[in-house]
């Protein structure tokens, strides 16, 4: 027995061993250094508004891009959809659970960053490191046109108007999606009293306004940009009833072990922002945002503060 | 007599007045123009201004669509959809309303007139009054508006807004949502944009002033105008019709007046009107005034009659100059036709009437002028050969005739005497009248000499005729005996074949001593008998212009040591010295007929040595003239003969001409020989001559211009390096000889000392040994007065230090030493004078190469040398076609005697079918036969050949009587391969064979069959035994009491070194590389002699040849036939060498 268990034992203090190595080489593993190494910067991403059209071009695709050339090396696009985004960047499959968040498993590195309109999110924030702010956002309760629902008027305090939208939403079908922005959760909506209906089709959440105006249900969360995209879509067949959440931004993740690269992005977001270039991306495809957030886009630098 | 000025002045008044009606005519027509060109030019600026008017209305009517669309567009249909949805600002709606004012930036963008927005300003006002978008405003209209005043609520479309006075038009168009006025879009057009648009406008070259009113009023909305101004033009126009143009004055800048024309004109669609002022002069430019167009006839009518008036003056003034003009020129022709020397007739040249002579008439005829018009030409003219009168209608009718006007004539005059004269004939006009003019010269002396010379020169071509007759007839004689001499050689020189070759076979027989003294005879004066017919024939084609220059390259070097190597024996034999040399800057690869140079070298070398006793005879050829393609070379043939007197060396170089008659009957000769050499100098563009006087020899010298061959010469630099360490020491008694070789060895390079004898041979060896400049090289005459040349070389053996000294004997006699005694003077070659340069120069080569064995010497005549073919040609079958028995029979043996195989055909058709049925390594052709001829022979041969492909060509060799030129081409032309005048020697024949008989490559001449080890056992057993026992008994005879064995080593140091050389030698043969295998053969070659293998030393020797020759076929097959020997050597060696088999072995 004896010598079973220390043969047992100096085979686990082998592979105790292993893992710890392989941990280490997993956290150097792509930082900037590796990154330059092999010459390819990979963009973990997938279609959502107008971040990632779908069509090869997008806000964070071509942010990304120009992030690659900045770097010197080569870009490439890795698609990912919301369910496995962060595991094929961090290697880790987690489970978030309200602000708390659980590994569950692993899998394996495919991407060096997220660029995809990633709203910063408490549990997010607990396995993935963000860049500085890229874009302002927020989470809206839109409705059907028909919908007895109607709009908060705006109170000026955004608190007062998520409580607003929040009473109103008893005994209502709300669409939303898991492990997204739009995740039910994170807005405590069971407690509205809500109906809340988990979009599961996709996890495309281009197709939650589609969803409701085939009457999958009577609203749905949508991220703001998404929602000033649909409102022009769809004119007179959706209204915007009001937020369901504080002001939020997004911004570019990293695995916690790339701090060099993330330092490196922020750098280059900053040059990006300055020249005007940043702000030519938006307009051309957000137009309308710049107005509805011109807090956010008309200061002269990046908003680190207002992320945190 | 006045009636034509009268009428010129006449028509000149009426000509002058038809014109001034014309031009009032024209003047009339030009006013009338000038009123309509007006009213054109009005009605252009009236639709010019009209149509101003309209595109402004234009203008309007888009701004209106403009702003229809943007009421119509999809942004403001959202806003109020999504208001209707009850959105707030700040959830949603905010955006609707940005996208509003996004849309209205977009259209003051794209709507813009040269770069710059049309609109002013474009603003939503809603029902309350809010302002919800706003584009252009903040920026440029900062004036409070009160928007109740644009809010016209109605249904109707977007429209001006009336009643202004602001510098702006107004656009209004009321919105309506779901049935609701919900605002009033507003929009506001810059007229200053407007004005800025008008005056730039490209295509308004007319339009100078404009200005926008507001109708009805007409306030003057925009325009760089004085309101004043426009206000006195409005009042003008007021109460007309539209479009009518007003012609008034406004005041200039000047504060003077200025003429304009002006126009309102309404703007379709709005209350503005559009009035346009433009200066009169701009308009209708600078037109000329009614009282101008009446008064211009006028003073063109004035003008003309002056100009009618001057003219008729200046007319009379020209008219009066020209009768005195007249009256002078009448004056001094007068005198001029009186002065003349010649009669000058004038005669009516109608009617050949004499209207006037000059007084000559009276000093040539003895008429006077007024008897000479009675007479007439007629009454004055001889008459002709027919006895017929001569008119002047003869003159009449060669001046109208039209080559000449000249022509001869015969006077009679009053005496009765006839005048010949010359006439000249012109026609002419006097007083109106068409007159002939004839001026007649006395040509009587002229006449006369041209009688005698005409005489003259009917005497001279008679002569000439004749000469011409006679010359063609002599050429004709000349050919004739030309073709004579040549056909007659021809028909001598078969029988002559018959002659020589007997004679030479039977002289190879056992005959007594008696018959060998008639035999020679015989064959002496065969040969002689042939130079004659030889010279004959050249000098018959030389007359007949029938002898053609070949042009080949060649090497005149060899070429003067070949002539050398021709003439030493009969040289030697008379115990003169013959000395050829080459200057050594002469350019030695030449083109051009090098048979002919020979045909002159060796008829000067064969008189200079038949006309010498004593003393020496010397070819030199030195570079006259040279440049970058030819040379011209000068040959000096001198004797020191019985000489030539003076008075016979110009008859010399005639034909059949010689010194005198008792040398002729002396010495023999036809005399032709040096005419041949003088015509032959001439074709070859030099010059020939000779200087000489009696009993001190004679120098001939001549040139000759030849073309270089550039590729073949060897360089200087090759000699250079291969000679450059070698130092030479000359002995020999002779300063001619002693000149030459130091010639020849400075122009290699090679440091050298001269001798005269044994004494001073040794000084300067005793010099060399203590200068530390030892000699490579001894070259040593045999013939030396004193210690001769064997004396001398036995003592260099003897002497310390230079017992090894390489020495190359000269001799003027043949070699008589063996190659033992020889060897064991260390005699390394043996060189018959005179020495070939070539020959020396391979000789030295080869000494500084080998170790110093004795070489056969090359090129020297052994016994029997003529007829030894090579061991594998010997048995070979010949196929001989020739019709004269006497020829077949001389064929036969001298083939025979080859040890060739020998079938006879009488003609071609028999070769052909011989031909047909057996296979022969090659066929003698005689060229003239019955039934087939040789060339027809050959060419079916040839196509035979042809047809059955392979390859197959058996060698034909053409046998000729036919000496003329052309024959070798022909015969080659045929097919032939080579051709064998008639007669020939048994030499001439066995080197054309040697030729065509080479080793007898596999399957081609001798068997198809034929194997390495068939074709070794069907070689006839080779003269030359396998191992030569002297040779190693030299060897022995060195060996020193005591030392090691010297053949053993010597036979063990060959057998190695052989290896090598072998193995070499069949790579070289396997790769068909012919200098290495050439240079293989070589040094096996020598090394085998060496240690006696003589045969197989020969083996190596021919194939060296026949390599360097470049004749690679069966080199394989011979190469194993080398080693074959090379092993029975091995083995004969036996007890000398060391394991043979292995090294056989191994090399196979």
């Amino acid at each position: 027995m004896n010598a079973l268990f220390r043969r047992l034992s100096s085979m686990l203090t082998a592979g105790a061993l292993l893992w710890v190595t392989a941990a280490l080489a997993a956290a150097v593993a792509g930082d900037l250094s590796e990154v330059k190494a092999r010459g390819v910067l990979r963009h973990l991403g997938m279609p959502y508004a107008n971040f990632v059209t779908g069509s090869g071009d997008g806000l964070d695709v071509e942010v990304i891009e120009r992030f690659a050339a900045y770097l010197g090396v080569k870009y490439e696009y890795v698609e990912t959809d919301w369910n496995h985004v962060i595991g094929d960047l961090t290697g880790d499959v987690v489970k978030p659970a309200g602000d708390k968040v659980k590994v569950t498993g692993h899998v394996p590195v495919r991407g060096d960053l997220i660029a995809n309109g990633l709203t910063m999110l408490p549990w997010r924030e607990q396995v993935v490191d963000y860049s500085v702010p890229t874009f302002p956002s927020g989470v809206w309760l839109i409705a059907r046109a028909g919908s007895p629902m109607s709009p908060v008027e705006g109170s000026g305090s955004p608190a007062a108007d998520v409580s607003a939208v929040k009473t109103m939403l008893r005994g209502r079908q709300v669409l939303a999606m898991k492990n997204t922005c739009l995740d039910p959760d994170l807005y405590r909506l069971q407690e509205t009293g809500a109906r809340v209906v988990l979009y599961t089709r996709s996890t495309n959440l281009n197709e939650m306004v589609p969803a409701i105006l085939q009457d999958s249900a009577e609203a749905t969360l949508l991220d703001v940009p998404n929602a000033l995209i649909a409102l022009d879509k769809w004119p007179g067949k959706i209204k915007v009833i009001g937020p369901v959440s504080a002001p939020q931004w997004m911004g570019v993740a990293f695995r916690k072990s790339s701090p060099e690269l993330r330092t490196a992005f922020n750098a280059f977001f900053e040059q990006l922002w300055r020249d005007g270039t940043y702000l030519a991306l938006v307009k051309k495809y957000y137009p309308t945002v710049i107005t509805c957030f011109g807090d956010f886009f008309d200061s002269s630098t990046p908003q680190v503060a207002a992320a945190r | 007599m006045n009636i034509r000025p009268l009428f010129q002045r006449v028509a000149l008044v009426l000509g002058g007045l038809a014109l001034s009606l014309y031009v009032i005519f024209l003047l009339s027509k030009n006013y009338e123009g000038q009123l309509q060109l007006q009213q054109t030019l009005q009605e252009k600026f009236r639709l010019e201004t009209s149509s101003r008017a309209t595109a402004l209305g234009n203008f309007f009517g888009e701004r209106l669509n403009n702003v229809k669309y943007l009421a119509e567009s999809r942004e403001l249909s959202i806003y109020f959809t999504n208001k209707a949805l009850k959105m707030s600002m700040q959830y949603g709606l905010r955006s609707s309303l940005l996208a509003i004012q996004q849309r209205f930036e977009q259209v003051m963008e794209e709507t813009s007139i040269q770069g710059k927005p049309v609109f002013d300003r474009l603003v939503f006002v809603s029902v309350d009054g809010q302002v919800l978008a706003d584009a252009g405003g903040p920026r440029h209209d900062h004036r409070p508006r009160d928007w109740s005043t644009y809010q016209v609520k109605d249904r109707g479309g977007p429209r001006l807004l009336q009643g202004e006075t602001d510098p702006q038009v107004t656009i209004v168009s009321p919105y309506w949502f779901k049935g609701a006025y919900v605002g009033e879009l507003v929009a506001w057009v810059s007229l200053q944009r407007i004005a800025a648009h008008l005056v730039e406008h490209p295509h308004s070259a007319l339009v100078h002033r404009e200005a926008i009113l507001r109708d009805p009023g007409g306030h003057l909305l925009l325009g760089h105008m004085d309101p004043p101004t426009v206000g006195q033009v409005v009042e003008g126009l007021a109460g007309q019709p539209p479009a009518t143009v007003l012609s008034t004055v406004i005041p200039n800048r000047e504060g003077g007046e200025l003429p304009v024309v002006a126009m309102r004109t309404p703007i379709a669609g709005t209350p503005l009107s559009l009035l346009t002022i433009q200066p009169r002069v701009e308009v209708f430019g600078n037109q000329a005034t009614v009282l101008l167009s009446v008064v211009s006839p006028g003073v063109v009518v004035t003008l003309a009659v002056m100009v009618v008036v001057r003219f008729w003056m200046r007319r009379r003034q020209i008219e009066a100059e020209r009768t005195r003009t007249l009256a002078e020129a009448a004056a001094t022709y007068r005198s001029i036709f009186e002065s003349a020397n010649d009669v000058i007739f004038v005669l009516d040249v109608d009617t050949g009437r004499v209207v006037d002579v000059n007084g000559q008439a009276m000093w040539q005829f003895g008429y006077t002028p007024d008897e000479v018009k009675v007479l007439g030409i007629e009454g004055l003219s001889a008459r002709d050969a027919d006895g017929r009168p001569m008119s002047a209608e003869g003159w009449i009718e060669h001046l109208r005739g039209g080559d000449s006007h000249l022509l001869e004539w015969r006077f009679k005059a009053k005496s009765g005497e006839v005048i010949w004269a010359e006439i000249g004939l012109r026609e002419g006009v006097i007083g109106g009248e068409r007159r002939m003019f004839a001026v007649a010269r006395e040509i009587g002396g002229r006449k006369r000499a041209e009688l005698e010379l005409r005489k003259l020169n009917e005497e001279l071509s008679a002569r000439t005729e004749e000469a011409r007759r006679m010359a063609v007839e002599a050429q004709a004689a000349a050919e004739a005996k030309s073709r004579f001499l040549a056909t007659m050689s021809h028909e001598i020189r078969t029988p002559m074949n018959g002659v020589v070759g007997m004679a030479e076979l039977l002289a190879d027989t056992e005959l007594s001593r008696r018959q060998r003294r008639f035999v020679d005879n015989v064959r002496r004066s065969a040969d002689t008998l042939l130079t004659i017919i030889n010279d004959v024939l050249d000098f018959s084609k030389m007359e007949a212009d029938m002898i053609e220059l070949d042009d080949a390259p060649f090497d005149l070097r060899e070429l003067v040591d070949e002539v050398a190597e021709l003439f030493a024996e009969r040289s030697q034999r008379k115990g003169l010295e013959l000395v050829c040399a080459v200057a050594p800057n002469v350019h030695t690869a030449l083109r051009g007929d090098f048979g002919r140079l020979r045909q002159v070298f060796a008829n000067l070398l064969g008189n200079a040595i038949k006309f010498t006793e004593t003393g020496e005879v010397s070819l030199r050829v030195t570079c006259t003239e040279e440049d970058e393609l030819q040379c011209l070379l000068s040959f000096e043939v001198r004797d020191t003969g019985i000489g030539i007197p003076v008075e016979s060396q110009e008859r010399i170089f005639d034909a059949f001409a010689q010194a005198d008659g008792s040398t002729t009957r002396r010495h023999g000769g036809t005399g032709l020989g040096l005419a041949i050499c003088k015509r032959l100098v001439h074709l070859l563009g030099g010059e020939i001559h000779v200087e000489s006087s009696l009993g001190a020899g004679a120098t001939f010298r001549f040139t000759a211009r030849l073309l270089k061959e550039t590729c073949v010469e060897r360089t200087s630099a090759q000699i250079l390096d291969a000679l450059r360490t070698l130092r030479v020491l000359v002995v020999d008694d002779n300063a001619t000889n002693r000149s030459i070789l130091e010639e020849q060895l400075a122009a290699w390079g090679i440091a050298h000392a001269s001798a005269d004898g044994a004494a001073s041979a040794f000084d300067w060896l005793r010099e060399a040994e203590v200068s530390g400049r030892p000699f490579g090289l001894v070259l040593l005459d045999k013939e030396m007065p004193g210690m001769d040349g064997i004396d001398l070389a036995r003592q260099i053996r003897l002497d310390v230090g230079v017992e090894q000294l390489p020495i190359v004997m000269l001799s003027s006699i043949w070699r008589d030493l063996d190659d033992g005694a020889m060897r064991a003077l260390g005699i390394c070659a043996y060189l018959t004078k005179p020495v070939r340069q070539s020959q020396l120069y391979n000789t030295l080569l080869r000494t500084m190469r080998t170790d110093h064995a004795v070489e056969p010497e090359p090129g020297m005549p052994r016994p029997a040398a003529h007829n030894a073919l090579s061991p594998t040609a010997t048995g070979q079958r010949i196929l001989l076609v020739e019709d004269n028995p006497v020829s077949q029979e001389l064929g036969r043996e001298m083939l025979s005697s080859f040890g060739l195989r020998v079938d006879v055909a009488e003609d071609g058709a028999q070769a052909l079918g011989a031909l047909q049925a057996d296979s022969y390594a090659l066929v003698l052709m005689d060229c003239q036969m019955p039934v087939v001829d040789g060339f027809e022979a050959t060419g079916r041969l040839r196509a035979a050949e042809r047809t059955a492909g392979q390859g197959a060509h058996v060698p034909v060799i053409a046998l000729t009587a036919n000496a003329l030129s052309g024959d070798r081409e022909a015969c080659l032309e045929a097919g032939m391969d080579d051709y064998l005048s008639k007669p020939f020697t048994m030499g001439q024949l066995a080197e054309t064979l040697r030729r065509w008989l080479p080793f007898a490559p596999a399957g081609e001449a001798v068997s198809a069959q034929t194997s390495p080890e068939a074709m070794t056992r069907s070689e006839p057993e080779p003269q030359e035994p396998r191992l030569d026992p002297e040779a190693l008994e030299a060897v022995r005879a060195l060996q020193r009491p005591g030392a090691p064995d010297l053949v053993r080593k010597v036979v063990s140091l060959y057998l190695e070194s052989a290896e090598k050389l072998i193995l070499d030698l069949q790579k070289a043969a396997a790769r068909r590389d012919a200098e290495a295998l050439t240079s293989s053969a070589h040094s096996l070659k020598s090394a085998s002699a060496n240690v006696g293998a003589t045969r197989l030393s020969a083996l190596c020797r021919s194939l060296e040849m026949d390599s360097r020759a470049g004749r690679l076929d069966g080199a394989e097959t011979r190469a194993r036939a080398v080693v074959e020997e090379f092993r029975a050597v091995t083995h004969a060696l036996g007890p000398s060498s060391a394991s043979p088999t292995d090294r056989t072995e191994a090399i196979a």
